[in-house]
């Protein structure tokens, strides 16, 4: 399974906008997540965004819309390249749907059509795609929001509520009035597969009302039968149960975890990928030991490099005379190390 | 230092996603359309609307009352209705300053003939201007900047701006050879940022004996600039052995005390140069800013992680010859067995643990 996040479209948007062609002078986004790319797209060339109906309809562009834009015409139909942007295309079904709609209202303009991500597939179904994207991957955007959740395993503190401050972790009555009302932040719209979480067997019941007062629907949830948080925190059992739990679930492809700490112990303990919710990184654990690997040759190399250095008898390149580094500039530069 | 420097801001898409996923509580729940004032607040409205899962439309299309559109792929948590009979609105903008904008939005918002409830909601603000907004995610004073407008403010009109990897692709290997193939690059090198206004110094480690080529590449891509600085060496051999691609820089960079910022491709390059000059640095390849602070910052949590690390090898070694009496979680048998058939099984010797304390 494939995960991209926003960094990551953005990152294949700026390597990739040289494919867009000079001329484009509107950029058409189809509602909703195409939108959004297409925004990045028109804030990287400083062009103007509207969605697909606002152009079918060809209502007038408004002040905000045209903003710090260099462009002289206020009727979408009168500009000469338009670029139809869509976030993803698997089958083709929304790109041909709003080609169809186009079509149908006699457009004449040049239109490009453009997807970011793109199954190998299918590439031929657009003008422009930026990054191949095998099967109908997981975007940080559509996450919670798929019929995908049934098989995920998901946390509940940090994901689904917010955390619970130090104050109001202390395992009595703070905590009771926590559980009670806690904020929720991503309330996903499907069922949810498995909900595993570090909060204790004993506090099932209020956490069960939680979730049924915010209509979140799930296949089953999995607490930790510990006495108390205090044994908890000794032996660290959280992420070993959530791990432990997640190995035992074949059928569950992905675990969605708040912390980044945990999520690098589950991914490592489970051998299955984990999403960290938090900072967005995808932790896999065949990448763990290729980090590894990559740290002990970096190692190797620096410890080469110092022999190289020692037995060679030469100091750091800095010491070659050179006009551009002038003395001043040395001394400064003393000065930082000092602050150090 | 005898004067206090406001220090520069920067948030990128990624800081702007991450600020909205972990702030998601402070919005109403009972929002059911999200309206973006364009261009920049309707891609932070967007991206809230994906995360809510509710419906977004852009501000003309509400006051014009057009009904939203979304995508096929997902459900809407709520039925759709016209803009105008949506119960209670949320109005993004991505910044706040002066509150000029928001007071235009309000004035259009008043003439609109509903009685629904409507919020302002601001992803990054200003501290000035907090009471004008219903709800605001994150405090941000000036001077800042952002990824989605960094090219198209003045601001980058006194910049220092690198050139490969920042306003075209970096060579490859291959081509980074300091004859015919490079010369090919530099006329034909893909560009990757489309600035609209004249931007500052460009300084670049490409050398002085291809300036024609690097002006004409400029030129012929409408890139329009002050100034632009070169290395002057020899060979491109020269310039590996002394390895002054970041001292060259930050020298530059030093001689111009009004620029505020630094705009580097290269992460390394990018915290040598802040670490020489003690000013924000920009690297451009993953969208971060580096000030002093920040490198030194680095470099203490480096230290902090090698001491714990040395710590716990000391503990393992210790251990090795004193049996410890601690409970080991993974070689116990019970908790090896505990799988979803079994919940109930789980964990007996834990409270039997917790009896004999």
């Amino acid at each position: 399974m494939e995960y991209r996040s926003y960094k990551d479209l953005s990152k294949a948007i700026i390597s990739n906008i040289y494919k867009i062609p000079n001329d484009v002078d509107l950029i058409v986004g189809i509602p909703r997540s195409g939108l959004m790319a297409g925004n990045l797209i028109a804030s990287s060339l400083n062009l103007p965004i509207i969605d697909l109906d606002t152009f079918l309809s060809n209502y007038k562009l408004s002040r905000e819309i045209k903003g710090s834009t260099s462009i002289h015409y206020d009727l979408p139909r009168d500009a000469k390249h338009v670029l139809l942007v869509d976030d993803s295309i698997y089958a083709g079904k929304s790109m041909a749907h709003a080609k169809a709609l186009i079509k149908k209202a006699a457009i004449k303009q040049t239109i490009t059509s453009c997807t970011v991500y793109a199954n190998p597939d299918s590439t031929h179904l657009v003008d422009i795609y930026f990054e191949k994207l095998s099967s109908p991957g997981c975007q940080e955007w559509n996450i919670l929001h798929r019929d995908k959740l049934e098989h995920f395993c998901v946390d509940i503190d940090g994901v689904i509520c917010i955390d619970p401050t130090k104050k109001e972790d202390d395992d009595g009555p703070a905590y009771l009035e926590f559980l009670k009302n806690a904020k929720p932040l991503m309330i996903p719209s499907h069922k949810v597969g498995y909900l595993i979480t570090g909060r204790l067997e004993k506090y099932r019941k209020e956490t069960e009302s939680w979730l049924e007062e915010h209509h979140i629907k799930y296949h089953k949830l999995y607490m930790l039968d510990l006495p108390n948080a205090e044994i908890r925190w000794k032996l660290r059992a959280s992420p070993k149960f959530k791990a432990k739990l997640f190995k035992n679930l074949t059928d569950s492809p992905l675990f969605i975890e708040s912390d980044p700490n945990e999520a690098r112990t589950i991914a490592r303990l489970s051998g299955k990928k984990v999403l960290c919710f938090s900072n967005q990184c995808l932790h896999e654990p065949q990448m763990s030991t290729a980090l590894i690997e990559l740290k002990i040759k970096d190692y190797y190399k620096r410890v080469i490099r110092k022999i190289q250095s020692l037995t060679e008898n030469k100091g750091p390149h800095y010491a070659h005379n050179n006009s551009l580094i002038s003395k001043p500039h040395n001394s400064e530069k003393m000065e930082v190390m000092d602050h150090d | 230092m005898n004067k206090q420097v406001k220090q520069m801001k920067y948030r990128s898409f990624a800081d702007m996603s991450r600020t909205i996923a972990l702030n998601l509580h402070k919005i109403p729940t009972d929002v059911d359309l999200i309206v973006g004032i364009p261009r920049s607040g309707l891609l932070a409205g967007n991206m809230v609307a994906l995360a809510l899962n509710i419906p977004i439309i852009d501000l003309d299309g509400y006051l014009e009352n057009r009904l939203p559109r979304h995508g096929f792929t997902r459900k809407l948590k709520i039925n759709m209705t016209k803009p105008q009979d949506a119960k209670h609105i949320l109005i993004v903008d991505d910044t706040i300053f002066s509150g000029k904008t928001i007071e235009r939005v309000k004035v259009m918002i008043q003439e609109v003939p509903t009685d629904q409830q409507v919020s302002y909601c601001i992803i990054y603000a200003d501290p000035q201007s907090l009471n004008k907004v219903d709800v605001y995610l994150e405090q941000l004073t000036s001077p800042r900047s952002f990824e989605w407008n960094l090219m198209h403010i003045p601001l980058i009109q006194k910049c220092c701006i690198d050139i490969d990897g920042v306003l075209c692709k970096d060579p490859t290997p291959l081509q980074n050879d300091d004859g015919t193939a490079y010369q090919q690059f530099l006329r034909n090198a893909i560009p990757l940022t489309f600035p609209s206004h004249k931007l500052g110094y460009l300084v670049t480690s490409r050398l002085e004996k291809y300036r024609k080529e690097t002006e004409d590449w400029l030129h012929k891509n409408k890139i329009r600039y002050r100034k632009l600085h070169m290395l002057d060496l020899p060979d491109a051999n020269t310039r590996r052995r002394l390895n002054i691609h970041a001292s060259f820089k930050a020298q530059i960079f030093k001689s111009y005390p009004d620029s505020p910022l630094f705009i580097e491709s290269d992460q390394n390059q990018a915290l040598q140069i802040t670490s020489l000059t003690g000013r924000p640095v920009l690297c451009f390849s993953n969208q971060k800013l580096y000030t002093p602070e920040f490198s030194r910052a680095l470099m203490n949590v480096k230290i902090k992680s090698y001491h714990s690390r040395v710590l716990r090898k000391a503990k393992k070694l210790f251990n090795q010859y004193i049996p410890s009496t601690n409970f080991n979680l993974d070689s116990n048998p019970v908790l090896m067995e505990a799988s979803p058939k079994n919940p109930d099984k789980a964990y007996p010797q834990f409270k039997e643990l917790t009896e004999q304390d």
